[in-house]
């Protein structure tokens, strides 16, 4: 695929997922979801559909991450895809719990 | 002089009656007097039973809080008395973020909270607090975001704590907000309250469970919807229904729109537990219904429903 920049939005060609780049990978970064690149935001979906195998889905305003924290995506519609990139599924990335202040 | 209005060693209030002072205004003493209130240690409440003569007309806008009958005024007075400390620093933290910018008064309302839950009046609160009546963890999530489109819908949803602001509801609505901090696809976003209340105040569960004051403000410098509130402002609608208590006001009053049902009702209560307002009311409230009304709130913790609120202004709207 193609180069990502922090800020940059991208969407799933095989469900309803969008999402935001917080932090890219430097050069080009082979982003999917449900086993298809993912797009430019505004770029037609085409043809392609979801693997039944890749199917994690995505959570509205949750953080997904790789093992070694190159990238971090927001998600910001969520969808049924399982984010991944390359072959290796992204993971959720849990925002540090904060106890009460009160 | 200065000494004698102290909690600590004179009078926790002045009161002055307005309607007692006559002729035109002498305008070193006017400087004088306002000057005077500005510093003065301990909130000062006009009494204006009547049409004021020139020279009260001219310094009623300096005081924290302003009533028209003695029975306000003792209201206002009893709370003062009960909570003399927490007094002193609402009505100077209200005089001090007065004109600031948003970011400004949220620090300072932090600090300020922060000293006073390390005083003796939120300690005696909680030592005589009602035993929690919470029962099981309940289920989903504590914020639900629905997205359609270019629209946000975020649902505080812990109907059977009638939405009491705890800290995992915080977390989610942070998280909830950034999407559309982020996202300028996100045009519109509306919040609003599952069940029978919009939201009953903070989680009175948690209060008392702080490590330290210190690193009490650290949290709320670090996640406070109230900021994420601010920035997207002009995009947020707050729908908001029956008790709206502390938070339940204080956040929805920083969005651009709010819409009141008819069975709305509005109460700050953070004095009576000898704390301030610590959700941004000390910011927000001040903004759409300016300094005194929000005093006369915060001090006397007196309910006032949709009618009124939409009289000062503290709604826009009452749709059924």
């Amino acid at each position: 695929m193609t180069q990502l920049k922090a800020g940059t939005r991208i969407k799933s060609a095989v469900c309803a997922a969008e999402l935001m780049v917080i932090q890219a990978p430097d050069g080009d970064a082979d982003v999917r979801c449900g086993g298809a690149p993912m797009l430019p935001i505004d770029a037609d979906r085409g043809d392609a559909a979801l693997d039944p195998a890749l199917k994690a889905g995505t959570q509205i305003g949750k953080r997904y991450v790789d093992e070694a924290g190159t990238i971090e995506l927001l998600c910001t519609k969520p969808g049924e895809g399982t984010l991944a990139l390359g072959d290796t599924p992204l993971v959720l990335k849990e925002a540090k719990p904060l106890p009460a202040s009160d | 002089m200065f000494e004698a209005f102290s909690p600590l060693t004179g009078a926790p209030l002045l009161a002055v009656d307005l309607g007692s002072e006559t002729g035109w205004p002498d305008e070193l003493a006017l400087a004088v007097a306002r000057e005077a209130l500005a510093e003065l240690p301990c909130p000062s409440v006009a009494l204006a039973e009547e049409l004021l003569a020139p020279a009260a007309e001219a310094l009623v806008a300096e005081f924290d809080l302003v009533v028209s009958t003695r029975g306000d005024l003792e209201r206002v007075a009893e709370a003062v008395r009960a909570r003399p400390l927490a007094s002193q620093a609402l009505a100077q933290l209200l005089r001090l973020s007065s004109g600031r910018p948003v970011h400004d008064g949220l620090v300072a309302e932090s600090l300020v909270y922060a000293t006073l839950q390390a005083g003796p009046e939120f300690a005696t609160w909680l030592a005589a607090r009602p035993p929690s009546k919470s029962r099981a963890r309940p289920a989903g999530p504590a914020v639900r975001v629905e997205r359609a489109g270019s629209r946000l819908e975020l649902w505080l949803n812990r109907p059977e704590k009638r939405n009491a602001f705890s800290a995992e509801m915080r977390d989610a609505l942070c998280e909830a907000l950034m999407v559309a901090v982020m996202d300028p696809g996100v045009e519109s976003v509306r919040l609003l309250g599952e069940g029978p209340a919009f939201c009953s105040g903070g989680d009175l569960d948690e209060f008392g469970t702080l490590s330290d004051p210190s690193t009490a403000h650290a949290i709320r410098s670090t996640r406070h919807p109230a900021r994420w509130l601010h920035v997207l402002e002009t995009r947020v609608v707050c729908v908001v229904h029956g008790a709206c208590v502390g938070a339940g006001i204080e956040l929805p009053a920083f969005a651009s729109r709010v819409v009141a049902r008819p069975d709305a009702s509005f109460r700050l209560p953070e004095l009576s537990m000898g704390l301030v307002p610590g959700a941004g009311g000390t910011v927000s409230l001040p903004r759409r219904i300016g300094r005194q009304r929000t005093a006369w709130l915060a001090f006397t913790g007196a309910p006032i429903d949709a009618e009124t609120a939409l009289a000062w202004r503290l709604v826009d709207a009452i749709e059924p």
